[in-house]
């Protein structure tokens, strides 16, 4: 299995799926995942568009809140997906901080939810660590959940079903907005 | 990666293959023949191998202390020196002029000219300190995963080469489609996400 072939035919999923978070974050707010809990996704002050796959074009990055938000979304308007983006998310009442990239679905600058401070004895590190790759972990189910909502629609049919119609509405609906 | 504290990055990936009924005894054994070996005092450019993930100077795993069942968790540390290229030329030069005076303006050959080069080169070496950097690497053994505590693309083949050697096991990379793949299973969503196509939100616009 060539890993990179792979990565640069299908990188289109990682866009759309970070492109769906930000739509959520605008429209929804909170998504239910199949196993009934809710996740809060909240939009960091970040966001990278860049060209849909196989298409050719500049990357917009903005930075900040509102006023910047406008030209993301004018690039979103032009075609443009999710490249990267700042995500809050509140999971099992805790909240995580995560930059999220479309092409490998890596996490940067995860920020965990406080922990008890563990000490110096070796027993107290090891249950700090182990404290700490649980909320790792509770993060990386919660995306996996979300993708897990995201595909379940995505691949409702081959364009798209409900989920794409919403997106482009949305889309749609802020160039009448603005 | 920030496991004890801080933000963290990570890279995570999927790890497939049979392990031996006696798991914890190989991984001991494998991550031992793997470990860090120090390159302070030598012209070596680099070295890689498994330090404790608290400790980077702790090679010894007391108690296999990188164990917290069903999670491995270690530090991959990566050693490097390097002499700047005009480092290199400064003192060639010096050398070169050197070896010409000795020899009162009869000239140096390019062979002479070379091995000069590579003398100072090691001679640098030795006298550079090696810059190490670390980056936490976490196993769950039970689910089959692997967090590696950087996104950097070089410390990523560094440690997809050093994990597939010491474990004899394929870390795979858990890009989007892959991720999804594993995520869906073999049930009907499955080969739509296989023919699925990228697809345009452009069209809002007509």
């Amino acid at each position: 299995m060539d890993v990179l072939a792979l990565m640069n035919e299908k990188v289109f999923l990682g866009q759309e799926f970070l492109t769906w978070l930000w739509y959520v974050s605008e429209e929804m707010g909170s998504v239910q995942l199949a196993d009934g809990r809710l996740v809060d996704v909240l939009l960091g002050e970040r966001l990278v568009l860049g060209p849909v796959q196989g298409q050719e074009g500049t990357r917009v990055t903005v930075k900040g809140r509102e006023t910047s938000l406008a030209e993301a979304r004018q690039a979103l308007r032009r075609g443009k997906l999710v490249e990267s983006l700042r995500l809050g998310l509140m999971i099992d009442g805790e909240e995580y901080w995560l930059t999220l990239e479309a092409a490998e679905l890596g996490l940067k600058a995860l920020k965990l939810p406080p922990t008890a401070p563990g000490g110096g004895a070796p027993e107290g590190l090891e249950g700090l660590v182990l404290e700490r790759i649980s909320l790792v972990d509770a993060a990386l189910r919660g995306l996996e959940g979300l993708l897990m909502v995201f595909l379940t629609q995505r691949l409702a049919d081959e364009k798209g079903g409900e989920l794409w119609a919403a997106l482009k509405a949305w889309a749609a609906g802020r160039q009448v907005e603005e | 990666m920030g496991l004890i504290k801080g933000s963290l990055s990570l890279s995570r990936y999927a790890v497939k293959g049979d392990t031996p009924p006696d798991f914890w005894d190989f991984v001991d054994r494998r991550i031992r023949a793997n470990l860090f070996m120090d390159i302070e005092d030598s012209t070596e450019e680099q070295a890689v191998g498994w330090v404790s993930a608290h400790d980077y100077f702790d090679v010894s795993f007391a108690y296999a202390s990188y164990a917290l069942d069903p999670y491995v968790v270690l530090g991959l540390r990566w050693d490097r020196r390097r002499v700047p290229a005009g480092l290199i030329k400064k003192y060639h030069t010096l050398e070169v002029k050197k070896a010409l005076a000795a020899r009162e303006g009869r000239g140096l050959s390019r062979a002479d000219r070379e091995e000069l080069k590579e003398k100072v080169r090691l001679d640098l070496l030795r006298r550079t300190p090696p810059a190490t950097q670390v980056f936490e690497v976490c196993w769950d053994t039970q689910r089959g995963e692997v967090w590696l505590g950087s996104a950097g693309r070089a410390v990523r083949d560094l440690f997809e080469d050093i994990f597939r050697r010491t474990f004899d096991l394929q870390p795979w990379p858990r890009i989007p489609y892959l991720l999804a793949g594993d995520l869906l299973g073999a049930g009907l969503l499955s080969p739509r996400l296989e023919a699925a196509r990228p697809l345009s939100l452009y069209e809002a616009e007509a």
